[in-house]
């Protein structure tokens, strides 16, 4: 592979998107709907700390950190906008990857730059790279536009937030990239560009739709079977109602007879069961997650707002008033390690998803007999 | 030679698509490949092109395997596809600078050679895109194309379809510059007159076999002993007497017996003048009903 002959079919690639109608259309459809729910969130933002300083006033107290005092945070606004992030950019890659191969062997040019002196790897990496560099690029505007409105809000975003927010765009970045090489697999895979879209459509609502169906705990039940029954008990050491899921003791100690200690014994394996059951659902959930772009992303920014979430739970959220005393230590509002370590599988998933389907549509794309 | 095939086969489904395709065609030659849909013409190219691959067998392009080093083949060849599509998004000297810029060619001298092709074809000062070209325009835009790379050899697949009368005239005057200038051109058509107004030397494929080849004004009438025999005219000054030869397959006289045409299935001219000569017959005219190409090519392929 040359990289001369890389960059020329990139360049080619990467200019023909920024300056295709489709890409246009939905760059234009993602800057507007991220600024307006932006400029939302913000006035939403703005009016809790006011409101949470005007309280601060009557009791005569201050904060150095409104927002985090008030359990309102940037990434709550940042949330509000995710899930529009989500549909905008999963259309965006598969509008952007469906048609690659299909629009260039339908038209006949293929055919025509095959027969040039050019490894068909140099023509699929370029193809590849260019659409990645287009997506990098509009996810970067997009981004440099959320700190933009932040800014014009006259809020600076702390470390934390600074670190989410990049998080956050990577995690786009990745999401859209997944989806264009979905869409770029299924582009080698059809005779033309509309079964290619009709494919590339159906993948999508398996992964964002159909998928997330099979992560609900219900569902999941239903493959690993019902979960352990409670001990059958005597009324006299009940203490009160089992519920599945429960895992605090269901039973006091009742007078020390000989029933009462299996009693005893029987609710503590109960527990011990329902405790590893829950375990492999949520590992079944994990793994069945990890397959889904969307569901990859969600995670990602439910860890990065989790910390926040804890905040607001301690806060209450009733007048935007601490209903704790101040002695009371608040909820930690975030540990980078810890967000790192529980998105790091998410992250990685949206890496690798990529890089499977873009493996699949180069191997099929080398072998190709191009007629 | 510039082009060789050596046992050239290709499947698709357990089905030969070319099969046992061996040919050779010299230097300098306008080569036409000449058969019906689906005799195996543009598989064959595309072989040569090294767009697909050889279930057996292999293409050389002056002696290089076009599977082994299709770089440096492509790199001396020039295609032009059957379907010749361009980035209707970009104008021609936009597509052309794309496809120069895959040639280790400095800059200069690409900007320089797209001028040239682009005069040459008379097409050059368009800034309209390509997608708002007629078909004649895109197709003389594949033939500037091609000479970008200033290439050995030309390969054109159906290089007339789909084009007007004015146009093919252009196309015919291309090729035979092409061929001036010491050009291998191999040219695919099921038009047989076009075949024959370009080329110097054929091959007729019929059902992915190679069922004959060789020159243009030669093969004719070599096909024309195989596939149902060739005519002899004759006229007299006096009646001609009753011949009887066994490559005569039928006689047909006019009234007065001083016209004849005979239907042969070998050259037996000297026979005849001979035969006439004998009875004192003399001969106004003795003469070879040549078939044309597209006759010959239609008994051949319904005789194989």
């Amino acid at each position: 592979m040359r990289l001369s002959r890389l960059r020329v079919v990139a360049t080619k690639e990467f200019h023909d998107h920024l300056t295709s109608r489709r890409f246009l259309l939905i760059a234009v459809l993602l800057l507007l709907v991220v600024s307006i729910g932006l400029v939302g969130g913000m006035i939403n933002y703005r009016t809790a700390v006011d409101r949470y300083a005007g309280t601060i006033g009557t009791v005569g107290e201050s904060s150095a950190d409104p927002g985090s005092a008030t359990g309102v945070s940037l990434l709550d606004v940042f949330n509000s906008v995710g899930e529009q992030i989500l549909l905008i950019g999963a259309i965006l890659g598969i509008a952007m990857g469906f048609d690659l191969v299909t629009r260039e062997k339908e038209g006949g040019s293929l055919k025509l730059l095959l027969s040039h002196p050019i490894y068909r790897d140099e023509v699929i990496n370029g193809k590849g790279l260019g659409g990645i560099g287009a997506i990098a690029g509009l996810i970067f505007v997009t981004f440099a536009v959320v700190l933009g409105v932040l800014l014009a809000f006259g809020v600076v975003p702390d470390g934390y937030e600074a670190f989410a927010l990049v998080v956050l765009g990577i995690a786009t970045l990745l999401l859209v990239v997944s989806y264009f090489s979905v869409a770029l697999f299924i582009s080698t895979i059809s005779r033309t560009g509309g079964t290619a879209l009709v494919a590339a459509l159906v993948v999508f609502i398996v992964l964002s739709s159909l998928l997330p169906v099979f992560v609900d705990p219900n569902v999941v039940g239903v493959f690993m079977g019902p979960p352990p029954a409670p001990p059958s008990l005597s009324p006299p050491g009940l203490a009160g109602t089992q519920s599945v899921g429960a895992v605090e003791p269901a039973l006091v100690p009742g007078s020390g007879n000989g029933s009462d200690v299996t009693g005893i014994e029987e609710s503590q394996r109960y527990e011990r069961e329902l405790q590893a059951y829950e375990e492999r659902r949520l590992s079944l959930e994990g793994v069945i997650s990890l397959f889904s772009p969307t569901l990859n992303f969600r995670q990602v920014m439910r860890e990065l707002n989790t910390p926040v979430l804890t905040s607001v739970a301690s806060a209450g959220t009733g007048s935007g008033l601490p209903d704790e005393s101040p002695a009371e230590p608040e909820a930690p509002m975030a540990s980078v390690p810890n967000v790192v370590e529980s998105i790091l599988p998410n992250l990685i998933a949206l890496l690798v998803i990529p890089a499977l389907f873009f493996g699949l549509a180069y191997a099929r794309f080398m072998r190709m007999d191009i007629r | 030679m510039m082009i060789t095939f050596e046992r050239l086969r290709k499947e698709y489904d357990g089905v030969a698509a070319v099969d046992d395709l061996s040919l050779e065609i010299p230097r300098g030659e306008v080569f036409g490949l000449l058969g019906p849909n689906g005799a195996g013409k543009t598989t064959t190219i595309l072989m040569l092109v090294g767009l697909i691959q050889p279930t057996s067998g292999r293409c050389l392009v002056d002696g290089i395997d076009v599977a082994l080093e299709p770089i440096a083949v492509k790199r001396r060849m020039g295609f032009m596809p059957d379907d010749v599509g361009f980035y209707e998004n970009m104008t021609a000297e936009q597509n052309l600078a794309y496809f120069a810029a895959i040639y280790d060619l400095p800059r200069a001298v690409r900007a320089e050679r797209i001028a040239d092709v682009l005069e040459r074809l008379d097409l050059g000062g368009l800034d309209k895109k390509v997608g708002g070209y007629s078909r004649g325009m895109v197709q003389r835009l594949g033939i500037a194309k091609i000479l970008l790379n200033d290439p050995d050899v030309l390969v054109l697949d159906e290089p007339t379809a789909n084009l007007d009368p004015l146009c093919v005239a252009e196309y015919r005057e291309i090729v035979r510059s092409l061929r001036a200038e010491g050009r291998t051109v191999v040219v695919s058509s099921h038009i047989l007159s076009e075949v024959a107004k370009v080329c110097t030397s054929v091959a007729i494929l019929a059902r992915g076999r190679l069922v004959a080849s060789g020159s243009v004004t030669d093969l004719p009438f070599r096909l024309a002993q195989t596939a149902g025999g060739m005519a002899i005219r004759v006229e007299t000054r006096s009646p001609i007497p009753e011949l009887d030869h066994p490559s005569i397959l039928a006689a047909e006289y006019d009234a007065n017996r001083c016209r004849a045409r005979f239907q042969v299935t070998d050259d037996v001219r000297d026979w005849l003048v001979d035969q006439l000569r004998n009875a004192g017959v003399t001969i106004r005219e003795l003469a070879v009903e040549e078939p044309s190409l597209e006759e010959v090519f239609m008994r051949y392929y319904h005789a194989t």
